[in-house]
């Protein structure tokens, strides 16, 4: 095997500013030019918003997995792995099931609803605001406060990956991915997310191959076995108890996010299911390999001194300053490609579910036929949304404040309880208003209790568990009978 | 994906306080925890897995000199290190974070149990160390010089207790998880079959 005290220290391996704003200059330009570029369809509010409803399998796969793969992925897989063995890297690996399982719910969408915009507007056409409301409360915070945490995300590991100053590496992320998704809209993110995508998954194989050529698996193994027996044990208590629960976080991630939903209406008509069933094949591997970083450290007699840093790390380790620049790369990729989705996504929810039905109730900006705004007039307050989006990420991600992404903890149940109530709402009619907004409130609040009460390993399967027997219980006794039909037309 | 609250809210804590179980924790936020990367990125250097002759010899020293001061005081050349905490009861998920003083001159630290196994090696004064089994584990510090000299030693060891959670919760939490995520999936087959046959229906129909 290769001799471990022969691994270069890795004091020389942290990029160097001028790398680092070089780097950062390469990609924020290659980024905004190619967003402009696949973002000169983006004339009509379709294209800006949904990419014409005609995106292709290609594209959708890249999307799927670019996405969902942020800088948490290459964090937090290998600190899973670290942290709970390798139970810990099944365990998030667990995330590519929510991408399975919506891959047959894109479909339904895109055929219930070929006119449709956001998750938010199903729910407020097939549940009324008895679902609505509560709905579109837990997608904004969800969506929110993962946009700030990858910005603040994004400044932070600029910094410590090449020295630029927090301010400005966080400032300029935020900065490119407004502009681009400014100008091109989901053309412009789906076109990205389709080269960053490629950029990503390229960089952990080569990370892959680079830790596998330089340790050696069955000595990691038997150092394991000597020291940290619990991480290759089968029966590790908190490892069991926390697979289940990551894998419903994942699935209300997915099922209920906009971030989803308006890909399944980008993509054309039969594209979804393919798309998202492949592109949870890609990811699936990702947090394994990442995974295996964090088991690889303690038989690498690398000292972690925090959990999270442990994939950086190794990687910078073996790699030197390759590594760190792959790191950089990498990462720069996962966040651009994840905070566009977010600005995407979020400010469709806001022009569809806030600013149209305010501008509805007060008779403005009507086309005159009546009903909804007009193309122009969307595609004004869009731009508009972009940039609040961006402003705000930026004006609370710039006090640096690290316990903001500590609020994401509370998203784990809410999303959860959101489950039942989507996938029940799109396949059967008898599910009621009543049935999904009980079950959304009921989950998500007994969900916090349980996280406060017993702990976070179980607060998502608590609010999906409890939000699936309201939800159920509530069809029971008070089904509803609803016309999917109506779902088809554009809403007024 | 988001699951990076879980994982950070999993992760050991800085503050020093009674053991932490999950239920209690203090999270680190990403970017906080993020922070550390650049410091660990400059300090890490690998270590072997079980103490070499000098750090061997260095703790032998440390023993002898604390056994010879009835005070428990370290040698007038060897800075005592001292953990933030020394007793960890009940850690239920086999990991826990130590943390002691920072030693003057100090470049490297080193984190060996009672066997002399080595668990940490890095320039900062906190180590995360996991995977450990039920039972009661000791760990000792060391600190050492640019020059390799030994330049501190922990007088107390830090002591972890682990009491992993009772299978019978982690099989109970498994089993509803799975219940939950059977239904769900039946659900969506379910679903998804009746969908498409009316569907197919529709068209034959028209």
């Amino acid at each position: 095997m290769q001799d471990l005290f022969a691994i270069p220290v890795v004091a020389t391996a942290v990029l160097s500013p001028t790398a680092g704003y070089v780097m950062l200059a390469c990609f924020s330009v290659l980024w905004i030019s190619l967003g402009i570029w696949w973002g000169r369809r983006a004339t009509s509010y379709d294209g800006f918003a949904v990419a014409g409803r005609n995106v292709g399998l290609a594209l959708g796969t890249a999307t799927a997995v670019a996405t969902w793969i942020t800088s948490n992925t290459t964090m937090l897989a290998p600190q899973f792995a670290l942290q709970l063995g390798v139970w810990g890297a099944v365990a998030y690996s667990t995330a590519s099931f929510g991408l399975f399982a919506f891959a047959p719910m894109s479909g339904r969408i895109r055929q219930l609803m070929p006119k449709g915009y956001t998750a938010v507007e199903f729910v407020r056409r097939r549940y009324g605001s008895l679902g609505s409301v509560p709905f579109l409360l837990i997608s904004i915070f969800y969506a929110i406060t993962w946009l700030i945490s990858m910005s603040m995300a994004g400044g932070k590991l600029l910094e410590v990956l090449s020295g630029i100053p927090y301010p400005v590496g966080m400032s300029v992320v935020v900065a490119v991915c407004v502009t681009y998704t400014l100008f091109g809209g989901m053309y412009a993110v789906i076109g990205t997310d389709f080269i960053q995508s490629l950029i990503i998954l390229v960089g952990l194989i080569v990370v892959a191959v680079a830790v596998l050529t330089r340790i050696d698996i069955a000595d990691v193994h038997s150092k394991l076995e000597t020291n940290r027996p619990m991480l290759l044990s089968v029966f590790f208590p908190a490892a069991l108890m926390a697979l289940f629960n990551n894998m419903l976080f994942g699935f209300g991630e997915i099922f209920h996010s906009n971030v989803w939903w308006s890909r399944a209406f980008a993509m054309r008509e039969g594209v979804g299911p393919k798309a998202y069933a492949l592109g949870g094949v890609l990811w699936l591997p990702v947090p394994i390999v990442a995974g295996f970083l964090g088991l690889a450290a303690p038989a690498l007699g690398i000292g972690i001194s925090q959990p999270d840093t442990v994939g950086p790390l190794v990687a910078a380790t073996l790699l030197g300053t390759g590594g760190a620049l792959l790191v950089f790369v990498v990462v720069f990729c996962s966040l651009a490609s994840s905070i566009d989705s977010l600005l995407a996504a979020t400010a469709d929810l806001i022009v569809n579910d806030i600013v149209e039905p305010i501008a509805k109730s007060t008779q403005t900006g009507l086309k005159p036929d009546g009903g909804v705004m007009s193309d122009s007039a969307k595609r004004r307050a869009s731009t508009i949304a972009i940039i609040f989006l961006g402003a705000l990420s930026w004006a609370v991600a710039y006090p640096n404040v690290g316990t903001l992404a500590t609020v994401l903890f509370f998203a784990g149940p809410m999303v959860g309880s959101c489950i039942w109530p989507i996938v029940g709402g799109l396949y059967f009619k008898r599910p009621s208003p009543l049935a999904a907004g009980a079950a959304m409130v009921i989950g998500t609040a007994t969900g916090l209790w349980a996280y406060f009460a017993i702990g976070w390993f179980v607060a998502s399967l608590v609010g999906a568990a409890v939000s699936g027997v309201v939800f159920g219980l509530a069809t029971w006794f008070a089904p509803d009978d609803f016309d999917f039909s109506t779902l088809a037309d554009e809403a007024t | 994906m988001v699951l990076l609250c879980q994982a950070v809210a999993f992760s050991s804590h800085h503050a020093s306080g009674s053991a932490q179980g999950p239920s209690d924790a203090t999270p680190i936020s990403e970017p906080v925890a993020a922070e550390l990367i650049a410091t660990e990125l400059t300090a890490a250097k690998p270590a072997p897995t079980e103490a070499g002759p000098a750090e061997r010899e260095a703790a032998t020293e440390t023993e002898a000199s604390v056994e010879s001061n009835p005070g428990n005081e370290t040698g007038p050349t060897v800075a005592e290190i001292e953990f933030v905490q020394t007793r960890f009861d009940r850690v239920r998920e086999g990991y826990q974070s130590l943390q002691w003083n920072e030693i003057a001159g100090a470049t490297r630290y080193l984190i060996l149990d009672s066997e002399g196994n080595s668990y940490y090696e890095g320039a900062l004064p906190e180590a995360f160390i996991s995977g450990l089994s039920d039972g009661e584990h000791s760990f000792m510090a060391q600190a050492f010089s640019a020059d390799n000299r030994l330049v501190g030693a922990s007088v107390q060891s830090a002591v972890m207790l682990v009491d992993h959670w009772p299978m019978s919760q982690a099989w109970a939490s498994f089993g509803v998880g799975l219940i939950v995520f059977l239904a769900m999936i039946g659900l969506i087959a379910a679903g998804a079959l009746r969908a498409s046959k009316l569907t197919d229906e529709a068209r034959a129909v028209s």
